[in-house]
């Protein structure tokens, strides 16, 4: 007989699934990428958006939800995830285009971009800018580290990454994440 | 206290992982040692790169998903409990503790004639039904509001707690502005009332916005785009305890940081009433392991209350 049972992706499902962290929390990013696309695609296309805009704000839009699911006291109450989701991504696709029409005029003109603007848009504008520089001394860790590095930053457990990456135990693997997180440091002193 | 423990409690004080006294007691250390202090920072710029990374993995496995878009991902499968022996006695005793309770609660649960004998003022009054939990109070719902007058709370309220607000609020009519002249959602189109409050909010005709716009929530209390644009019309009239209530409703239905920190501004605008509201989510934005996009800014506007 089987031990198991199959449910369905609940609101409840997903919310536990992104707290679990790992491969479990990506498999429900997976979820509501595919299986919510059509909806979370509607109002910007609707706005005279393409999808690739939206691609470009969803990553940092995952983060920011991850981070209020993360919290204890998060809960979500009349309105449902998808409602959540969605918002944040309209939100951020909006932002996103006055910062893209901002670098545009800095391009042209120093001056025109530094009077009349929101608070919200300067910020993510400067954000933008100090996320390029961080890159680029991101792209000067190894590939090793930049794995170890980016799973754990994931809410992989150590015994995931011990698995996935070949270490022979958890504690192998939490020296050489404590080795890498410490080259990142050093790194991103430059920032 | 050596290098590798100072890395470690480090990351564990700003993933919020540390126990609250032991946190405190590590808050005080860094306030004194500048040279933890300056470590501490350190760590924050590699939580940044650490976020970073995380967000380039996402892009990538966006690509991955896009090129399979028809194969979603199996839900989860839950271990139900295992078969065997064990597993029928553990019912069985189960199933005779829960006859047990029943029978109790039929033994002890009061009668009619118990019911009578209860003094007056103690009388056992019915089961109330409670309503479901709104996310906020809706103008609807508390109609007393409506008509105080809003100089009066302005007037029990710090000035300058409410200029320091108000400006940080500056920029609200816009980003709503900016906001709905591009996007709107499909219900928002299906309610007339919303659509000619939003038409009358655009053209700055707010006495007819606030009335459409209350209309709207008479339909659905949780409307969050009429709840932000009723926040930032008290915010004007300088009803400052309604715009905060509109805007908490709001915000309940939000992902955007930027809202969080508006919520804030609201709740300062109003800080008499809503004194323990500000200072949890002034914790919450300040607080490093959140990562917060305006924690500068909070911890800006902490120093601020603080020097004055």
């Amino acid at each position: 007989m089987s031990n198991t049972q199959s449910q369905v992706w609940t609101d409840q499902t997903l919310l536990r699934e992104i707290r679990a962290g790992g491969q479990r929390r990506n498999r429900a990013w997976e979820h509501i990428y595919k299986a919510w696309r059509g909806y979370y695609l509607s109002p910007v296309l609707r706005s005279g958006g393409t999808p690739e805009q939206v691609d470009e704000v969803l990553s940092q839009v995952i983060l920011d939800v991850e981070r209020q699911v993360l919290k204890e006291d998060f809960e979500m109450r009349e309105a449902s995830f998808r409602t959540y989701f969605t918002e944040g991504i309209v939100r951020a696709w909006s932002r996103s285009r006055v910062v893209g029409q901002r670098r545009q005029t800095v391009e042209l003109d120093t001056q025109t971009y530094m009077t009349g603007q929101q608070d919200s848009v300067e910020a993510d504008f400067i954000r933008q800018e100090r996320m390029e520089r961080l890159d680029a001394l991101l792209a000067k860790l190894g590939e090793k580290c930049r794995t170890i590095l980016t799973r754990f930053a994931m809410g992989y457990s150590m015994r995931e990454i011990a698995m996935e990456l070949g270490y022979d135990n958890e504690q192998s693997a939490k020296n050489a994440k404590g080795k890498c997180h410490r080259n990142l440091l050093e790194l991103t002193d430059e920032l | 206290m050596n290098k590798d423990a100072t890395f470690e409690i480090i990351e564990a004080w700003l993933s919020n992982e540390l126990p609250e006294a032991e946190a405190r007691a590590f808050e005080a250390e860094i306030a004194t040692d500048a040279a933890l202090a300056t470590e501490v920072d350190r760590h924050r710029r590699g939580r940044e790169g650490l976020d970073r990374l995380a967000e380039q993995a996402l892009q990538g496995d966006m690509v991955r998903w896009q090129e399979s878009m028809d194969e979603l991902p199996a839900p989860p499968v839950d271990e139900l409990p295992k078969t065997g022996s064990k597993n029928w006695l553990r019912r069985t005793l189960f199933g005779l503790f829960g006859l047990l309770l029943l029978g109790a609660a039929y033994w002890f649960w009061p009668t009619e004639e118990k019911q009578s004998n209860t003094p007056p003022g103690q009388e056992n009054t019915p089961p109330q039904i409670q309503p479901g939990v709104p996310i906020a109070n809706t103008p609807q719902e508390k109609p007393e509001d409506e008509n105080k007058d809003p100089k009066h709370t302005e007037g029990v309220n710090s000035q300058r707690l409410i200029a320091m607000a108000e400006t940080n609020l500056s920029d609200l009519r816009g980003a709503i502005l900016q906001q709905y002249g591009q996007t709107m959602g499909d219900e928002d189109e299906e309610n007339p009332f919303f659509v000619t409050g939003l038409k009358a909010f655009k053209q700055n005709d707010l006495k007819t916005a606030k009335k459409d716009l209350l209309q709207v929530l008479k339909t659905d209390p949780y409307f969050p785009s009429a709840q932000e644009m009723l926040a930032s019309i008290y915010l004007g009239e300088k009803n400052y305890s309604k715009a905060a209530q509109c805007y908490e409703s709001f915000v309940r239905q939000s992902a955007d940081p930027a809202s969080d920190w508006r919520l804030l501004q609201f709740y300062l605008a109003d800080y008499q009433n809503h004194k323990p509201e500000f200072l949890k989510k002034l914790r919450e934005i300040s607080a490093p392991g959140n990562h917060h996009r305006f924690q500068k800014e909070a911890e800006h506007l902490k120093r601020e209350m603080g020097n004055k």
